[in-house]
């Protein structure tokens, strides 16, 4: 069982840097994620790691090998001893299941039956036993994704690469993989390293995050850490902080200018800030005097659990989930929208970005 | 860029000893097999008795009415080539969007047309329209007192090329035609148009660069015929570059720097026009066309209404001419061993069969070399693609854009024109290819390049990169992915091509006939059926017609079912 280190990674493409001097360590016997938006860079890393890109320069070490440096690939892919779980699957077409997952210990020269006994292991694994025989083509995408997996650990690799590896299943199977993934991950003990986009992915699998943006990480940390003390404005939009207003503190107070007063017990700052919250931690009530922002219902939504508002407050507009135990506000109620103190993000200004 | 340029590692280190190995291996074959034949062509249009000089391309125009040939061969090129794409795009229009009946048999048509070797509709045509002793033309001449119909002209030649020259138009467009997205038409339907404003308006502008490069390659493949000119044109002195060529190749001494002056003007014509082709289908791709991309909706049928009946008719005729009527004249042709008075059924007989294959000295021998001939074309084709198109789409080698040209660009290059170029090259080289199968192979699989680099090259571009990352994940190196993974994906591609090359190997007649040095060495049947027909022996140029279809048939047959398997 090994870690990775990846030391001042840069990958250039052209002009363009798209990883952007990076460096973290993944403990050995965990799932790492790469979180961000769609071009920030993780999916390079990602195949840095594998040897599938070479870099333009920095550091990576897998265990104590240095399989990248000084702008040169050391160890080629096919001796990194990896497994990697590709977005679009890629199980071969041409050969059955069985051979599909035997492939990696057919090329390091497995005798017949501890190969066959291999197969037989890891499609157990995944749950995909007596399915040895079938063609990939007479398999669902759930049972596609287990082949991979069932393939990417067969020999087990020192690291397994898991590239966006729920983003081709529908809503309910991916719920159903995000737990089978950990599950395997607890049972192997194999390092994963996984991208994703999905927040509630990320936090759903992983035992550390690399939050990712343009080519950087700006923060690492546990699922909680994350969620709960982000560090700056652009990791707490990512992370489900869709309200963001230009706020001022004052005393303990952070106020909207024209609007109000959005909350109290606050004193971490002065001055311009940013006010980042996500819907959930936003109460709705009617309008008072003292705290909270003054607005008017512009749109509802009954999702079940929650009613989820779009309030217009002056020039912005807010999104509040609020329990529908409360009933549903006709469109046009007016209403005050204030955060409880613990739930604010607050960042300096300057800071921001 | 602040990127630090430590040891950027050895060339080879990078992109690896086997890829590398591989680049120089396919550029030295294209190098043989497609470029020093057209250098070699240059130098020789450029020699004169003692040095060199531009004397040759002077000595065409003032002797050999070059102008006239000329003029000949871009009235027969033009000619033939829009009389394709009209017959061409109006059965591919009728195939792919509309509901007339017996679309099967009409696709089969044109795809019988485009297999059959244009020779044999030539000499069909001989034996019906010649001026005065076609066979049509007897029988009006006895029942109205005149013969209408000569074959042997100009426009019996376009008439004739434009009867299989068809099929190459049917089958481009009809393939831009399948992929386009059905949506585009229905939305007009549903504006209010009537299915011929819609075809008009919508169908054929969005398929117009298929229609664009289609007829454009017509024409430069039209430049290169020379089994239709052959038979029609020299008998009636109606010269064009192809039997010019051959005139000069044959004259006595042989005019080979005449001959190639005149490749180099040919070839220069028909770069400019590529260039012309590449430019347009590059700006629309950039301004207009995007929109074809993407997965299409199948368009419901566009209804025929009182049209249906005509449109099998004219489908039903064209077939006559094309197919039916030819093989069907070449079979009693070569039963036919009473050439003078009737034509009763009792000439009929299989003597002409007999002769060819059981009298004739070297019909085995003969056999045997256009098998072979074919074999190491498609040996030399499928090697050399399969690397080219690997190096193009999974290195990142430097030089590997010009490595695709080299096996590109003989497309731009009329069929004549390069053999003059390979006689060139080779006939006095020290190498003693000249007149060998080798040669006759090598230059067939120059000119089946192009369409084998485009077809694999496309295979491979549609294998996702992820397959192969796959297997290199999981220990396998370059060699056991490219082995295990890369062709094994590609084997449908590479049968296809193996069946279009082999096919069009068995047929080809300008090859062996050019650069074969006439020796029974390096004889091929089709060369054989074009000697005995030179020597009006018609019974026996047919039916050794029929016994190269039958050998034909023989292969492509279980071919075909194995395709059938793969899917």
């Amino acid at each position: 069982m090994r870690g990775v280190e990846v030391r001042d990674l840069v990958k250039s493409f052209g002009a363009v840097r798209a990883v952007d001097g990076v460096s973290f360590s993944v403990p050995a016997g965990g799932i790492t994620t790469m979180l961000g938006p769609s071009g920030c860079g993780k999916t390079t890393i990602l195949r840095c790691i594998a040897g599938l890109e070479t870099a333009t320069s920095g550091e990576i070490a897998i265990g104590d090998r240095t399989v990248f440096s000084g702008g040169v690939s050391r160890v080629p892919v096919e001796r990194r001893n990896l497994g990697m779980v590709f977005q679009s699957y890629a199980i071969w077409p041409h050969m059955t299941i069985a051979d599909n997952v035997a492939y990696g210990l057919r090329v390091r020269g497995w005798s017949r039956a501890e190969k066959d006994k291999r197969v037989r292991e890891a499609l157990a694994l995944v749950r995909l036993s007596g399915f040895e025989a079938r063609l990939p083509g007479q398999l669902s995408g759930g049972q596609m994704q287990r082949v991979v997996l069932a393939r990417a650990i067969a020999y087990d690799p020192e690291i397994l690469l898991l590239d966006e590896p729920l983003a081709n299943l529908d809503a309910h199977l991916r719920e159903e993989m995000r737990q089978e993934l950990k599950r395997i991950q607890r049972e192997t003990g194999t390092t994963m390293i996984a991208v994703t986009h999905d927040q509630s992915e990320a936090l759903a699998i992983s035992d550390q995050i690399l939050v990712m943006s343009m080519g950087q990480i700006l923060q690492a940390g546990t699922p909680a850490e994350i969620w709960q003390r982000p560090a700056g404005a652009e990791v707490a939009r990512f992370l489900g902080g869709v309200n963001d207003l230009e706020a001022i503190a004052v005393d303990d107070r952070i106020e909207v200018p024209e609007l109000g007063i959005l909350t109290t017990g606050v004193a971490a700052t002065r001055g311009r800030c940013r006010a980042i919250f996500r819907p959930a931690d936003a109460r709705i009530a009617a309008p008072a005097m003292g705290e909270g922002l003054a607005g008017k219902v512009v749109l509802s939504q009954f999702l079940g659990q929650t009613v989820q508002y779009l309030v217009r407050c002056g020039g912005q507009e807010i999104i509040v989930d609020a329990p529908a135990s409360g009933g549903v506000l006709a469109d046009g109620t007016a209403v005050s929208v204030s955060v409880a103190s613990g739930a604010l993000m607050v960042f300096p200004e300057s800071a921001a970005a | 860029m602040s990127a630090p340029s430590t040891a950027r590692g050895g060339f080879l280190a990078r992109h690896g000893i086997g890829p590398v190995a591989l680049a120089i291996l396919a550029g030295l074959a294209i190098m043989i097999l497609t470029v020093w034949p057209m250098i070699w062509l240059v130098i020789g249009s450029l020699t004169e008795k003692d040095g060199y000089g531009f004397g040759r391309y002077a000595e065409l125009v003032e002797r050999f009415s070059f102008i006239d040939v000329l003029a000949n061969s871009w009235i027969f090129a033009v000619g033939t080539a829009l009389s394709a794409m009209v017959i061409g795009v109006g059965l591919a229009v009728l195939v792919a969007r509309t509901d007339m009946p017996f679309k099967r048999a009409a696709r089969l048509l044109a795809v019988l047309a485009f297999v059959s070797p244009p020779w044999l509709t030539a000499m069909a045509y001989v034996y019906l329209a010649s001026p005065n002793a076609g066979y049509i033309n007897e029988i009006l001449h006895a029942i109205a007192g005149v013969k209408p119909f000569d074959v042997q002209s100009m426009a019996g030649m376009i008439f004739v090329s434009a009867l299989f020259l068809f099929s190459f138009v049917f089958l481009t467009v009809e393939g831009a035609l399948a992929s386009l997205d059905g949506s585009f038409e229905e939305a007009a339907r549903v504006s209010g148009a009537s299915p011929l404003h819609v075809i008009t308006t919508v169908t054929l502008p969005l398929v117009t660069p298929a229609i664009v490069s289609a007829t454009v390659f017509s024409l430069i493949i039209s430049w290169g015929l020379f089994a239709v000119p052959a038979i029609l044109g020299l008998p009636s002195r109606v010269y064009v570059f192809a039997t010019q060529l051959y005139l000069f190749l044959n004259a006595f001494p042989p005019r080979l720097e005449l001959a190639a002056a005149m490749g180099v003007v040919f070839v220069l014509t028909a770069l400019v026009l590529g260039v012309l082709v590449w430019a347009f289908r590059r700006r629309s791709a950039l301004n207009r066309f995007q929109v074809i991309a993407g997965k299409g909706v199948k368009a419901a049928a566009l209804p025929l209404g009182p049209w249906k009946w005509p449109a099998v008719g004219a489908v039903a005729l064209l077939g006559l001419l094309a197919t039916v009527g030819p093989y069907t004249v070449i079979l009693w042709m070569s039963l036919k061993t009473n050439w003078f008075g009737g034509g009763g059924l009792s000439d009929l007989s299989l003597a002409n069969f007999h002769y060819v294959i059981f009298e004739y000295f070297a019909f085995w021998k003969i056999t045997g070399n256009t098998l072979k001939v074919a074999l190491m074309e498609v040996a030399i084709v499928l090697t050399v693609a399969t690397a080219v198109s690997w190096i193009a789409r999974r290195t990142r080698l430097p030089g590997r854009g010009i490595l695709v040209g080299g096996a590109y660009y003989t497309v731009l290059v009329p069929s004549v024109a390069f053999l003059a170029a390979v006689l060139w090259a080779w006939i006095g080289s020290p190498v003693g290819l000249y007149g060998t199968l080798l040669l006759v192979a090598m230059t067939q699989a120059a000119r089946s390049l192009p369409i084998a680099t485009r077809n694999i090259g496309d295979g491979i571009g549609q294998i996702d990169p992820a397959l192969e990352e796959a297997g290199s994940i999981c220990g396998a190196g370059r060699g056991r992915v490219a082995a295990t993974i890369t062709l094994p994906l590609l084997r449908p591609v590479l049968l296809a091509a193996f069946t279009l090359v082999f096919l069009s190997a068995l047929r080809d007649l300008n090859t062996p006939l050019f650069v074969g040095g006439g020796t029974t060495e390096s004889l091929t049947l089709s060369v054989l059926i074009f000697q005995l027909w030179s020597e009006t022996r018609m019974g026996e140029a047919t039916a050794l017609t029929i016994v190269l279809l039958l050998i034909t048939l023989a292969i492509f047959i279980p071919l075909s079912r194995s395709f059938r398997n793969l899917r």
